[in-house]
Order: structure tokens, then C-alpha cells, then sequence
């Protein structure tokens, strides 16, 4: 037998650009498509959203807008730190939580890598190097401007020597901190992998991805605002201090930075006690599923099992779609986009990160009234109301967003032939079914579970009223979603990169903060005037029919439905020729 | 010399392989058949290192493949059945990083590469990303892959999969002329014609255990059965094909 030839750091080389490319599935993308078009705008995102924290932060310490005194800024900066901190910690939970299937080898890197001769440990180190740069990325990315500028902010320090030390700490904490929650997470999944029978491993690990998402966001959002001097000298504040992992870093930095409390020098150790913990049962479950899970990844077949045999005949979202579509070419799409959502992890994963973002929104509306106002401060009752109405719109503006963007991203793409050959006679029927699909995987929930708070809550003329005028409004915003739709939920390649982020982020956002706004104040107002409330609802449904005679007409124009994303023209010329 | 001696793997409750043994010899074509389920690819698996043997031996020269995986694995061409291939990337860049983790000097693997694509009529879609590539050029980019270190051992599993006519008739002569140079070929498949042209010995396989293991002309002499069709159905097959396609095709107009 010969002697190898391989050269490990050529090999790892050529693997860590391999696996930093798997982070991203590129299955599903068009083939025109460039994904590091929608790479550079995520991370242009990011740095914005650093650079809006500095803006939201860095005035009160210039003094620009109020002159607070010394201890005020003091207590703004103990804020401030914890804030940078545990959003840090927030976007990397969300980001290693993004990354989920990439973090450990899987069956593809098992048949391809495991007949090359490539030693297992080099493939371990070339995974464990690109975990390291796209976290590195992410926190730098995240940091760009809060790491610059903060430091020197949020620490009141009067020499050279102050500003260096909390440059440096601020960058060692942000640093823990971030490898904190990647390895928390990371051993989570590893603890998982080694524990459970590989069938359900794979049967369970999206679910544990979900669940860990919505975990950090709570967490994120519903921490309570401990990080001043009047709640560190409560001892009824101390469990919170024991829980939350964003106030033992917090208390790192405290410590790092000169402070000489007792309970900052316990959080620190804290801190460190639970980095190295995660070290731990990171580092050793990481190592063993490259001694063991390679092989036992092929021994296993990909496919997760599905249900037990005893509840394989029943099929709720069946039953649901026989009840809503008569015809069986509509019957069909709604059980597939219906069993999609169900079984497919990155679509499940796309609609949780949706959800996140609403359930984001309403506990940042809970935690204000929680934590941050008192009722006097928040316009009283009034405020409170218009609070909890904006609720079910929010949730629904996120449901139906997330499933649009969902229905974009395809299931193996190659499988759509069976659409393309019997779209031209079940056209109306497809479409139909996403509309309806839409109405059952969004609306109907929301009213679900809304209404029986409200009637609980309120008197039930006004929560009645209420729901009605949610469900008029989720049926126009589910027929603007729609517009344009021109294709089978799954089916359409996707071409990253196409809508720009930038513009779309900033519209969304903008459009966040006011519609909720004056659609409650309206209906606010509306409650308190049956005339007025008629008028509002006839203008809402009067609006849902033109927007569904608007998308009918669009439709229409268009000859076949789509099942490849293109790019739009760099050139768009006029047709002139064609009319000749 | 590949060598093959009692090899055998248990899953909980199966028994996929039993006591599998059988020789490959260089220059020659070694035929490994059987039906669905037979354990072939299981068997391939393990001698690729894929998977751990329950039990038994695999020999290269006469040494434990096990003592020298990696070293075994450098001098190994692989064809598997599933086209198992990164997406994201073209052809060209997949087989620059299987020249790369096998080491293969800079200078001469770009040329592989390029000469390589050119003669599987690949060149004009070097750039564009496999997940847009056929089912044949998935399946020419797994041989590219297999061959461009010239290997000493070549196993090909099911390696005809999606290839058009001209391509699978080039993949005919390309295993002939391999084995002609003194390299051993192991070559799986269900197409019995082509086996029967281009094997110089087979091995056929049946619920995990081998039934036959001899030359073509020597089965055919032995069992009086003139093409290997014939052999294969007398030792593999448990029911009748015409009975039971009689039976679909009656479903069917139900």
C-alpha cells in the first residue's frame, strides 16, 4: 500500500471554505440566484442595527437632548451595558439557531468526506474554524459601531487608562458572552445527538430548534431591567441575578471595569463558572460526534421515522381541507402546503422566526407595560386597551408574512414537475388553495385564540366588535400578501438577493410603527360609536374586495404559474419591436 | 488484491450481510450483483470505510484496510450509488476540492479538470451550481471525481444511473480500459447486459450471502443457462416476473 500523499493543511483549507458554504443551503436556490448578494445585505443589517443602537444610545451622554445629572447618567450606563450585552447575546442565539443544521456533520459530508482520505480530525478541526469565523463575523458585524464608540460611553471614567480598559472589556465580555450562548446551544444539540436514539434525534431536533428560539427571544424581550443600583440592593432581585445570563456578564464588565461590588464580583464568577461549563459539554460532546456520530450518521437512514403507527390514520389538516375545498385539485395543494409546514424543519424554522418576531413586538408592548410605566405614564386604562387591541394585528402581520416568504422557499425544488404537469387545468384550484391555506394557517388561529381572551376581558359587545374587525382586516391583509402570487406554495425556485433588504426592512418597520397605531386608534374610536364602527368595517371589507378583484385581474394576465425565479433585466427594454 | 473474507453486518433485528467472501484481482472486471435489499451497497459501504463491519476482514495486499484507512482511501475511486454531491457548488469547483483534499499538485489538477469535463462533454456548464446539473451529469461528475486521482481500486455502484447512450457506452470502455491497465474494478449493477460484456467474473449476492462467485463462462457451463440473465433469475429470484406484472396490470384497470 502506498503511503498517503495528503497535505492535512491544504485539506483543511479546501474544508473550512466548504463548511462555511454549508452554512447556507443552497438546495433551494434558482439557479441565477447570488447568495452573497443576500449575505452582504444580512450583513449590512447588522452593522445598521449597531449603528441605530449607537445612535439610541449615545445621545443622552453627549447631553444633546436633556442634561441628566451625574448619578442619572451613571444609572443610563448600567442600562446601557446590560442592553449591548444581552442583545448580543439575543442575535447569536438567533444566529446559532439559524446555523442548526450545519453545526454537526451531517449525512451529506458523511458519504462524500467519509471515502476521501481525509482524517476524521481533520474535518473536526476544519468545522470547529468555521463555526469560529461565522461567529467571529457575526459578533464583529454586530459590534462594528456599538464596539467603537459605547465603550467609551457607558464606562464614566475620567483618564487614557479608563477608556482602554473598557474598550477592552467591552470587546472580551461582548466576546464570552457570544461563545457563551454558540457553545450553550451547541452542546445542547450535542447532548441531544448522543442521548437519543438517532431516529428520534432527527424526529426531535427541529422541535428543540424551535422551542431554543423562542426561548431566547423571551428571555431577550421579557428580562426584567435589573441593571441599576436600587434593584442590585434588593435581595428580592437576587433570583433574577441567579437566572438570567445577560446580568452575570453584565456583572463581568462591572468588574472588569473597576467595580468593587460584592454582588458584580458574583455574577462575574457567575459568568465564568458558566462559560466553562459550556466549554465543556460542548467541547466533549462536539469531539464525539466526530468519533462516533460519522459513522452512526451513515448507519441511519436520513429519514426521519414518521408518527406511530397508531395515530398514522388520523389527519386533522385533511379533515380541515375536505371541509373547505370541494374540489380535489384544490384538496390536494392545501394537504401539501399543510403537510409542508409541518414536516419541512427549514420551513417550520422560517415561520418560527416570523412568529419570534411578532411574539418580539408584543413583549416588548407587555414588558413597557410590566416593567417601564406606571398607569398614569402609559395613558392609563385607554393606553392599556389600545395595547392589548394592537396584539392580534400584530401577530397576524407577522403569520402572514412569515408563510409568504415561506411559500417562496421550495421543497426539493426538482419535485415540482408533477405541478408544472397539471397546473394549466387546475390553475384557479392552486391558487385558491394557498388563500385558503393562508386563512387556516393565519387568521384562523389568531381569531382562536383571541377571542376568548377578549370575551373574557372586556364586555362582550366591544370584543366581539373587535374580532370581527381583526378577521375583516386579516382577510384584506391576507389578499395584499397574496398579490403577485402567481405560484404553487414550494414548488418555485428562490432567487436570493432579489428584494433589497434594505429598502424592504426599512418599509416593514416603518410601516410597523404606524399602521397598528391608527388602525387602533380608529377602531378605538369606532368602539365608541356603533355608526362609526359600521363605517370602518365597510371601508376595510370594501377594501378586502378590491383587493381581490385587483389580484383576480393580475392573475388573469398571467398565462402560466411560475416555477422559476428569474432576476429582473439589468436592461428592460420597451417591446417596441414586437409591435412592428 | 482485494480480498473480502467472512465480511458481515448486524443492525438490530437484520442481518444485511453474512459471511461475505470474495476476491478482486487487478486487471479484471469483478462483477457484485443482486437483488434490491441483497446487501450490496452495504457491503461496498464497508469496504469503503463507510461503515464498521460486524464482522470479518478486508485485505488490500494482503493487509487489514482497517490499519491504513486512510492511506487504503487515497489509492480508492469511488462511484456511490446515491449521487451524494454539494449543491452549492459547480462541477469544477467539486472536483478542485476532491483534487484538494486529496492532494493532487496544483499545477496538473486544473488540467485534470479542464480535460476532464471537456471529454464528459461537461465544459459548458463548469460554472453553473450542481443543484441546476442533470441526473447523467450528476452521475459524470461522480465518476470525474472517482477517477481523477488514478486510483488503484475503482468501486462503482451502479455507475450507468442517468448517463445517455454515447456516455454510458464511453463509461463501457472507460472500465475495460482501466482494468486493461492493471487496476482492480468492482463494479455493482442491475443492468445484466453490460455486466455480462464488461465483468470478467461476478459475484452474485442473495439475502446477504453470496450464491455464486465464479467466472461468467464458467456459471454459464456449470448451470446450463446461456446468458446471465438466465443465471441470476434461476438463483435470485423468488417469484415469477410474468405472474406478478400479470397481477399490477391487473390492479391498475380496477
Amino acid at each position: 500500500m502506498t503511503a498517503p500523499r495528503t497535505g492535512e493543511r491544504r485539506q483543511f483549507r479546501a474544508l473550512v471554505r466548504l463548511f462555511a458554504y454549508r452554512f447556507f443551503d443552497a438546495d433551494i436556490i434558482s439557479v441565477r440566484g447570488d447568495l452573497s448578494s443576500l449575505l452582504s445585505q444580512f450583513a449590512a443589517l447588522l452593522a445598521a442595527l449597531s449603528l441605530v443602537l449607537v445612535m439610541v444610545t449615545g445621545p443622552k451622554y453627549a447631553g444633546l437632548y436633556q442634561h441628566p445629572t451625574a448619578s442619572q447618567l451613571a444609572a443610563a450606563a448600567w442600562a446601557d451595558q446590560e442592553f449591548l450585552i444581552s442583545t448580543s447575546m439575543a442575535i447569536v442565539g438567533v444566529f446559532t439557531l439559524l446555523l442548526w443544521d450545519a453545526l454537526f456533520p451531517d449525512r451529506r459530508d458523511c458519504m462524500i468526506l467519509g471515502t476521501l482520505p481525509v482524517r476524521v480530525r481533520t474535518v473536526f478541526r476544519a468545522k470547529v474554524a468555521a463555526l469560529g469565523t461565522a461567529l467571529g463575523l457575526t459578533v464583529v458585524t454586530v459590534n462594528a459601531f456599538t464596539g467603537l464608540v459605547c465603550p467609551f460611553l457607558i464606562v464614566r471614567g475620567a483618564g487614557m487608562w479608563d477608556a482602554v480598559r473598557s474598550f477592552v472589556a467591552y470587546w472580551l465580555v461582548i466576546s464570552l458572552a457570544s461563545v457563551f450562548v454558540f457553545l450553550l446551544l451547541l452542546g445542547l444539540q450535542g447532548v441531544a445527538l448522543h442521548l437519543l436514539p438517532h431516529g428520534r434525534f432527527l424526529r426531535w431536533s427541529s422541535w428543540i430548534q424551535t422551542v431554543a428560539f423562542f426561548a431566547v427571544l423571551t428571555l431577550y424581550f421579557l428580562t426584567p431591567p435589573l441593571a441599576n443600583p436600587q434593584a442590585l440592593a434588593d435581595p428580592r432581585n437576587r433570583l433574577w441575578y441567579a437566572l438570567i445570563p445577560s446580568y452575570w456578564f453584565f456583572g463581568l464588565f462591572q468588574f472588569l471595569t473597576g467595580s468593587t461590588s460584592a454582588v458584580m464580583h458574583a455574577l462575574a464568577r457567575r459568568a465564568l463558572i458558566a462559560c466553562g461549563s459550556a466549554v465543556l459539554v460542548a467541547g466533549v460532546s462536539y469531539a464525539l460526534a466526530y468519533a462516533r456520530q460519522m459513522r452512526r450518521t451513515v448507519e441511519q437512514s436520513g429519514i426521519a421515522p414518521g408518527a406511530s403507527r397508531r395515530w398514522s390514520g388520523v389527519s386533522p389538516w385533511r379533515a380541515i381541507a375536505r371541509l373547505i375545498a370541494q374540489r380535489a385539485p384544490e384538496r390536494a395543494i392545501l394537504v401539501f402546503i399543510g403537510r409542508a409546514v409541518a414536516r419541512s424543519r427549514q420551513h417550520r424554522l422560517l415561520l418560527a422566526i416570523y412568529t419570534g418576531m411578532g411574539m418580539a413586538y408584543v413583549f416588548s408592548q407587555v414588558a413597557y407595560v410590566l416593567y417601564r410605566s406606571r398607569a398614569t405614564d402609559f395613558g392609563a386604562m385607554e393606553g392599556r386597551i389600545q395595547t392589548a387591541m394592537g396584539i392580534p394585528f400584530i401577530m397576524l402581520f407577522f403569520l402572514v408574512a412569515g408563510l409568504r416568504v415561506s411559500f417562496s422557499i421550495p421543497v426539493e425544488v426538482r419535485a415540482n414537475w408533477i405541478f408544472r404537469l397539471t397546473d394549466t387545468f387546475s390553475r384557479g384550484a392552486y391558487l385558491s388553495a394557498t388563500r385558503k391555506a393562508m386563512l387556516c394557517l393565519a387568521l384562523a388561529p389568531v381569531v382562536a385564540m383571541a377571542a376568548p381572551i377578549y370575551l373574557y376581558l372586556w364586555p362582550w359587545p366591544r370584543a366581539l366588535g373587535h374580532i370581527v374587525f381583526v378577521t375583516a382586516l386579516g382577510l384584506l391583509l391576507i389578499e395584499l400578501a397574496l398579490t403577485g402570487f402567481v405560484k404553487v406554495p414550494f414548488t418555485c425556485s428562490y432567487l436570493p438577493g432579489k428584494a433589497n433588504l434594505k429598502i424592504m426592512f426599512g418599509v416593514y418597520w416603518g410601516l410597523l410603527m404606524i399602521v397598528p397605531e391608527l388602525v387602533t386608534d380608529a377602531e378605538l374610536a369606532g368602539l365608541r360609536s356603533p355608526a362609526r364602527y359600521a363605517w370602518l368595517l365597510g371601508v376595510t371589507l370594501l377594501a378586502w374586495l378590491a383587493a381581490a378583484q385587483r389580484g383576480r385581474g393580475a392573475r388573469a394576465r398571467v398565462p402560466t404559474l411560475s416555477f422559476e425565479e428569474h432576476p429582473e433585466p439589468a436592461v428592460v427594454g420597451l417591446g417596441l419591436a414586437s409591435r412592428t | 488484491m482485494l480480498e473480502v473474507r467472512a465480511l458481515t453486518k448486524r443492525y438490530p433485528g437484520t442481518l444485511a450481510v453474512d459471511h461475505v467472501s470474495f476476491t478482486a484481482l487487478p486487471g479484471e472486471v469483478t462483477g457484485y450483483l443482486g437483488p434490491n435489499g441483497s446487501g450490496k451497497s452495504t457491503t461496498v459501504k464497508m469496504i469503503t470505510g463507510l461503515l464498521d463491519p460486524t464482522a470479518g476482514e478486508i485485505l488490500y495486499r494482503g493487509q487489514p484496510v482497517r490499519d491504513h484507512l486512510v492511506e487504503f482511501k487515497s489509492i480508492l475511486g469511488y462511484v456511490p450509488e446515491e449521487p451524494y454531491l454539494y449543491p452549492h457548488l459547480t462541477g469544477a469547483e467539486y472536483l478542485e476540492l476532491t483534487g484538494e483534499l486529496r492532494d493532487l499538485p496544483a499545477a496538473t489538477l486544473s488540467g485534470k479538470i479542464n480535460a476532464l469535463l471537456e471529454l464528459f462533454s461537461l465544459a459548458g456548464d463548469r460554472h453553473a451550481p450542481i443543484s441546476s446539473y442533470s441526473k447523467g451529469m450528476r452521475q459524470k461528475i461522480l465518476i470525474a471525481a472517482a477517477i481523477l486521482h488514478d486510483p488503484e481500486l475503482i468501486i462503482l455502484d451502479e455507475p450507468f444511473s442517468g448517463l445517455d447512450v454515447h456516455a454510458a457506452m464511453v463509461l463501457r470502455s472507460l472500465i475495460r480500459s482501466l482494468a486493461a491497465d492493471g487496476k482492480i474494478v468492482l463494479f455493482s449493477s442491475h443492468v445484466l447486459e453490460v455486466v455480462e460484456k464488461v465483468c470478467h467474473r461476478v459475484v452474485i449476492l442473495h439475502k446477504g450471502r453470496v450464491v455464486a462467485n465464479d467466472s461468467i463462462d464458467r456459471l454459464r457451463d456449470l448451470m446450463a443457462l446461456p446468458t446471465l440473465e438466465d443465471i441470476f433469475a434461476q438463483l435470485v429470484t423468488d417469484t415469477d416476473p410474468d405472474a406478478t406484472a400479470r397481477q399490477i396490470a391487473e390492479v391498475v384497470r380496477r
